[in-house]
């Protein structure tokens, strides 16, 4: 999943330590404007994929922009929820504090997981899909774990064959993007670890992703 | 039918165990560990079939096929890269993860079509934790040393064997009329075993048997079948230990 966020974030207010973790993520792109006037323009110029408001001073003019967030969700960070018109929003809202783990669970809403597959190859046999999920909880754990540690050990051979591993979960569960990055990787990271070790970590962020999601359908 | 798995993947170890317990397929060994299944290779080739992971560490799916696995073989891969080499090595067919039940239903019913008939009644029961060794040649002979094949020492004829290649923590002994055996050791361990006038190791990860060489090339040697690199500074060293007619 291709995770582009449109900050809405005053001045005032410094959330870099969410900015460096989500950057560290490797998987999301940001941009920041200042105030919701700069939102037209910031969505003229580029598609977002999410979009934080992580302070709505003037309900005006959130009244009035509103229709240009169509069916990009959006996150609101706000006190007082009841002087805001959210109709026809995709909208989840919470309070103050802005953290890096409510950004996550807000970019994890956004189902990037099918089960369509899975259950046609278990015909429908309850058992064998949980028994299956169960499994590919317990490896995208270790993955999480383990791969971080390889990347930083720079045992990219290690890598390799974890990600291989993976390329079967991911075509199981439709995850397309980590399907077809986890296999570039398989085929890339031993002859050139510096171009793919991005592309590693957008994969971790992929299932951590799927990782939540498929623990709240297990 | 019986069937034995291959797979350090114990994810697909599980849907394929489903699959067959469907179509009353017996699975009669499982191996996570490719070198254990490399060890017990007489016990393999006992079964109907092997379903056979391509990408495992150490020891790879062809390695296994390679060393004349006597069954049908399907293989398990999660891309078809391989393909055209599996079909290489006879395989019945390839499977490409995740595959679907009528997939592998196909598989199964290619697997039956080329089964002898009638089977053989001699089936193996017991495949793990037993160590298939007996069809080794064991010579007696002054300079044999003993290597460590599932906890049991075994000795091994050094005139017999051609090279020794490093498999990640492992060593590949290729024979020149016995099965290959693969040992838990490092080719410097080898190196120091086996008799410097006879052995030289000419890449970082061979070590030849010298009485075995058929000839030398600029960056190859050929030892038995086996065509192994080797290096400028090792290819003088060859040189100066041959008997070269100039």
């Amino acid at each position: 999943m291709a995770v582009n966020i449109l900050f809405v974030e005053p001045k005032y207010v410094s959330d870099s330590q969410i900015f460096e973790l989500l950057e560290a993520s490797g998987a999301v792109v940001f941009t920041v404007v200042n105030s919701l006037e700069g939102v037209p323009e910031a969505l003229e110029k580029a598609s977002y994929s999410h979009i934080v408001c992580n302070s709505i001073a003037d309900k005006n003019t959130f009244r009035n922009i509103k229709y240009l967030f169509r069916d990009i969700p959006v996150l609101i960070v706000c006190e007082d929820l009841e002087v805001l018109d959210l109709t026809g929003v995709h909208f989840t809202v919470i309070k103050k504090p802005l953290t890096y783990q409510s950004v996550f669970n807000f970019i994890a809403q956004k189902p990037i997981i099918s089960n369509r597959t899975l259950e046609k190859f278990a015909m429908g046999d309850l058992c064998f899909i949980t028994e299956m999920k169960q499994l590919i909880i317990e490896e995208f754990e270790a993955s999480l774990t383990v791969v971080p540690s390889y990347l930083k050990a720079e045992n990219f051979k290690a890598v390799k064959s974890n990600m291989h591993q993976l390329i079967g979960k991911f075509a199981l569960l439709e995850m397309d993007e980590a399907h077809g990055l986890s296999k570039r990787i398989d085929s890339n990271i031993l002859k050139n670890s510096g171009t793919e070790i991005p592309h590693v970590h957008q994969v971790l962020f992929e299932v951590e992703i799927a990782l939540t999601q498929l623990k709240y359908s297990a | 039918m019986k069937c034995i798995i291959i797979d350090d993947d114990k994810f697909y170890i599980n849907f394929l165990k489903k699959y067959c317990e469907k179509l009353d397929i017996e699975v009669v060994g499982v191996y996570q560990d490719s070198v254990l299944a490399f060890q017990e290779l007489e016990c393999l080739s006992k079964c109907d079939v092997v379903f056979l992971d391509i990408n495992m560490p150490d020891i790879s799916g062809f390695d296994i096929l390679n060393n004349n696995l006597r069954t049908q073989v399907v293989i398990l891969s999660a891309d078809d890269a391989n393909a055209v080499k599996a079909f290489d090595h006879d395989v019945v067919d390839y499977l490409q993860k995740p595959f679907s039940f009528a997939r592998f239903l196909r598989a199964i019913n290619r697997v039956k079509e080329k089964m002898p008939k009638p089977v053989a009644e001699a089936r193996i029961s017991e495949h793990k934790n037993k160590t298939y060794v007996s069809s080794e040649k064991v010579i007696e002979r002054d300079g044999d040393i003993f290597v460590n094949i599932n906890k049991k020492l075994i000795k091994l004829d050094i005139s017999d064997v051609v090279l020794v290649e490093a498999k990640g923590d492992y060593v590949l002994i290729k024979r020149a009329s016995s099965s290959n055996l693969i040992v838990h050791s490092t080719l410097k361990r080898m190196k120091d075993k086996l008799p410097e006038d006879s052995f030289l190791q000419v890449h970082r990860s061979f070590i030849v048997n010298l009485k075995k060489i058929v000839d030398i090339a600029e960056s190859t040697v050929v030892v038995g079948r086996e065509v192994v690199p080797i290096s400028r500074g090792n290819r003088a060293v060859l040189l100066s230990k041959l008997n070269v007619v100039n």
